[in-house]
């Protein structure tokens, strides 16, 4: 039914297709690409397109289309894992800050407080400092860092459901902590969370090009859209055309991610989407 | 001054329609009564007449204020016109005053905006007006959270009067208050209104409240007016089903029997 | 035999000179049907809060009689019911054992069509059929007594006379004693055959509904019964 609603809408369907693709590239990028990621040919360096390089080659004689199909597996998997870990650390945050305890309410905050001040690139340096830079590491630090930024940005609103009268009700029914946050305030600030996750997703694409082109991101012997765009960063004065195939893609899967995230608030919100109201006149309507 | 609503029609984006050809007059001086149910369009029109109504819709017809069409003027002129000419109190008054504002700096309000008055006069204006409607000027300093409702409804009174305007839209305006706060509200819009002047349209769902104060009323019923004449004839003598049941419900929430 | 009694309660709040409830008794018997009418900061709610076990008193002390079933509706529809929620849903919760043919009643005894608003949203329906849920919620787990703080003044006037009809419906069917708070005597006269009135944190009159309206002892209640006439 959301996914119905989603894909009537522009602003769900064409960020939809992108992240389709994505993630098929990715896929197809397991089995086959064009060239190996060692495949370099030290005769055409910095190649233009051609029928052998469609996108060109770097400044190693790297097939610029095959590091991008393989880094799109990568980037999807960071992209996947950063959704995931920041909802759940986020989402079990926010519970523990409007806790009906107040002592575990009161120490939470303090905790989300503490830690929301230290900046991402402080926590992938410590992240990365015992084994090297990886993907796990970027992975990491993101989503502890965007998942404090979401318990601070959701916590309000789920505070002031905590402190409504159908939480005061459920409570006076028997009903358990647990099941009140579940059944009555999540489902209120599940737009919120959306919302910041999406946000955090489209972010984990820019920080994940920051941290690698500082070096404690992804490892150089990993494909990644943020290693190509560093690997021909360095170049851009020289050879600017090889930096703009990285850069596009994250620009537009960073909009897409944003958007997508827009349209799947309003269509997965009953109180936004009249088809998950079973509301009739609008089915006709459609 | 008078205001005469002619076939006002308010509509949404989507095209579905509102308020419905529906017209309207306020006499000079006059207190009219406008009833109807939540959802029947009643908030609309008087936000149509303030030039305030949601950008997802539309007005047409014509609000005629002294022969001149108020639909068709700039927004800056009908800026102009609330607060001098026209004034409104509103359902809730703790959301229509500034709450970061004291009594006295939110009821000076309309005078800065308007008037010319040297700081001295603009003291003595809105002493004035909280005298007049029963607020000791020991209140004048406080914020609107310190007041009670009924206190912070006399306030917003206070701001909508004290510019002298020649109409008082009052929408909903004892909603939101006890009893006995409710009574307070009405006594003062009658006899204010009355000293000024000034017309009084006001908006209601219930028939207890527009008996006590209008001296004629409209019925809105889904954005159309459904009946309409001298109130307590009306009231005495619907016609319409829907205004038999208004009638009905607001006579079982009074206090029947005879003594006391 | 009382269901419900508060004895000399006393509640103060830190940072107020003066109590919240000053020396407050009343009772509720059996089947009987009670309205606490008063002003805002009059005390009505505190009281409620209070006998309900949301607050304790300062002094005094509040008696409920064994086995006493709470039902509770409050002022605002929109407040307390679950904006994400269907209506079904939300007559059910929290009482275990409870299918579609006990919503159905609950329901019905309230004038609501099951048909029509099991499966709706609270924003698609009518603050009067809204409180009505509230009233079906609590009716669900067969209280043997009704809470009700304010039940009709957050809903329009055609609102309030449905919430009225049901009230008394379901006070003259059930077997069930009922408390309800109210600003106004007309809707007290209507729901109610004792009234206790509050002013200031006090109890200023309690008797007969019919002896209080027409032979009222305190000048305060004078003035309310004169702001509800018609």
């Amino acid at each position: 039914m959301i996914l119905r609603s989603l894909i009537r809408r522009w602003d769900g369907l064409l960020p939809l297709i992108f992240v389709v693709l994505w993630a098929l590239v990715g896929l197809v990028s397991l089995l086959w690409t064009p060239y190996a990621l060692t495949d370099t040919d030290g005769y055409s360096v910095w190649a233009a397109p051609s029928a052998a390089h469609v996108l060109g080659t770097d400044g190693a004689g790297a097939d610029i289309a095959t590091w991008l199909m393989a880094g799109s597996a990568t980037e999807f998997a960071i992209v996947v894992a950063v959704i995931a870990l920041t909802a759940v650390l986020g989402v079990g945050g926010v519970a523990l800050s409007v806790a009906h305890s107040a002592r575990v309410r009161s120490v939470s905050v303090l905790v989300i407080d503490a830690l929301i001040s230290i900046p991402t690139v402080v926590i992938a340096l410590i992240l990365a400092a015992p084994a090297g830079a990886s993907v796990l590491a970027v992975i990491l630090a993101c989503s502890i860092v965007y998942a404090l930024n979401l318990m601070r940005v959701v916590r309000p609103a789920a505070a002031a459901a905590a402190r409504s009268q159908y939480v005061v009700y459920a409570r006076y029914k028997g009903v358990s902590e647990w099941r009140i946050f579940v059944q009555h305030i999540l489902p209120q600030v599940m737009p919120s969370v959306i919302i910041t996750v999406s946000h955090s997703a489209a972010t984990a694409i820019l920080a994940e090009s920051g941290l690698t082109y500082l070096g404690i991101g992804v490892p150089a012997h990993v494909a990644s859209w943020g290693q190509s765009l560093a690997t021909a960063a360095r170049f851009v004065t020289l050879h600017p055309a090889t930096a703009i195939w990285p850069g596009l893609l994250i620009t537009v899967a960073v909009i897409a991610l944003n958007i997508l995230g827009d349209a799947v608030r309003e269509c997965a919100d009953p109180l936004t989407n009249p088809l998950l109201r079973g509301d009739r006149t609008q089915e006709v309507k459609n | 001054m008078s205001i005469d609503i002619q076939n006002l029609s308010i509509t949404l984006d989507d095209g579905r329609t509102r308020v419905a050809d529906v017209s309207l007059r306020v006499n000079a001086g006059e207190r009219v009564g406008l009833i109807g149910a939540s959802g029947s369009g009643k908030s609309l029109i008087t936000r149509a007449i303030l030039g305030t109504l949601p950008r997802t819709m539309r007005a047409e017809g014509r609000i005629l204020v002294e022969g001149v069409d108020i639909l068709q003027l700039s927004e800056l002129d009908r800026a102009a016109m609330r607060g001098t000419y026209l004034a409104a109190v509103f359902q809730n008054p703790l959301a229509a005053l500034n709450p970061v504002r004291t009594v006295k700096q939110n009821v000076a309000l309309p005078l800065k905006l308007h008037y010319a008055l040297t700081r001295a006069q603009r003291r003595d204006r809105v002493l004035q007006a909280l005298e007049r409607v029963g607020l000791s000027p020991d209140l004048a300093s406080r914020y609107p959270s310190e007041l009670s409702g009924g206190q912070a409804q006399r306030v917003a009174i206070a701001e909508a009067l004290i510019s002298s305007p020649q109409l008082l839209l009052a929408d909903e305006p004892t909603t939101a208050l006890d009893a006995l706060a409710q009574k307070h509200v009405m006594d003062l819009l009658v006899s204010l209104t009355g000293e000024q002047g000034a017309g009084l349209l006001l908006v209601s769902h219930d028939f207890t409240v527009i008996s006590k104060a209008t001296q004629r009323c409209y019925v809105l019923h889904d954005g159309s007016v459904v009946e309409s004449g001298v109130t307590s004839e009306l009231l005495a003598h619907p016609q319409e089903d829907y205004t038999k049941e208004l009638v009905a419900a607001a006579h079982q929430i009074a206090v029947k029997g005879e003594n006391a | 035999m009382s269901i419900l009694s508060l004895n000399h309660v006393t509640k103060r709040y830190r940072g107020s000179a003066l109590p919240a409830l000053d020396d407050v008794s009343f009772s509720v018997g059996d089947g009987e049907h009670v309205a606490i009418v008063g002003e805002s900061g009059s005390g009505k709610t505190t009281s409620l809060n209070i006998a309900l076990g949301f607050d304790v008193p300062s002094s005094g002390d509040v008696q409920v009689a064994e086995p006493t079933t709470t039902g509770l509706v409050f002022q605002n529809p929109a407040a307390s019911l679950d904006p994400r929620w269907r209506v079904e849903r939300i007559v059910r919760e929290g009482v275990p054992g409870v299918g579609e043919a006990d919503v159905r009643a609950a329901l019905e005894a309230v004038s609501l069509d099951y048909d029509e608003l099991a499966q709706r949203y609270i924003s698609d329906i009518s603050g009067g059929q809204a409180q009505r849920v509230a009233i079906a919620r609590a009716l669900v787990s067969h209280p043997t007594l009704l809470v009700a703080d304010e039940p009709v003044s957050a809903v329009d006037v055609l609102g309030k006379k449905h919430i009225i009809e049901s009230l008394r419906s379901v006070q003259n069917e059930r077997s069930l004693a009922s408390l309800i708070v109210l600003h106004d005597l007309g809707v007290a006269q209507q729901l109610s055959e004792r009234i206790i009135v509050m002013q200031a944190g006090r109890v200023v009159e309690d008797g007969a509904t019919a002896e209080v309206l027409a032979h009222p002892q305190h000048r305060y209640t004078a003035q309310l019964i004169d702001a509800a006439r018609w």
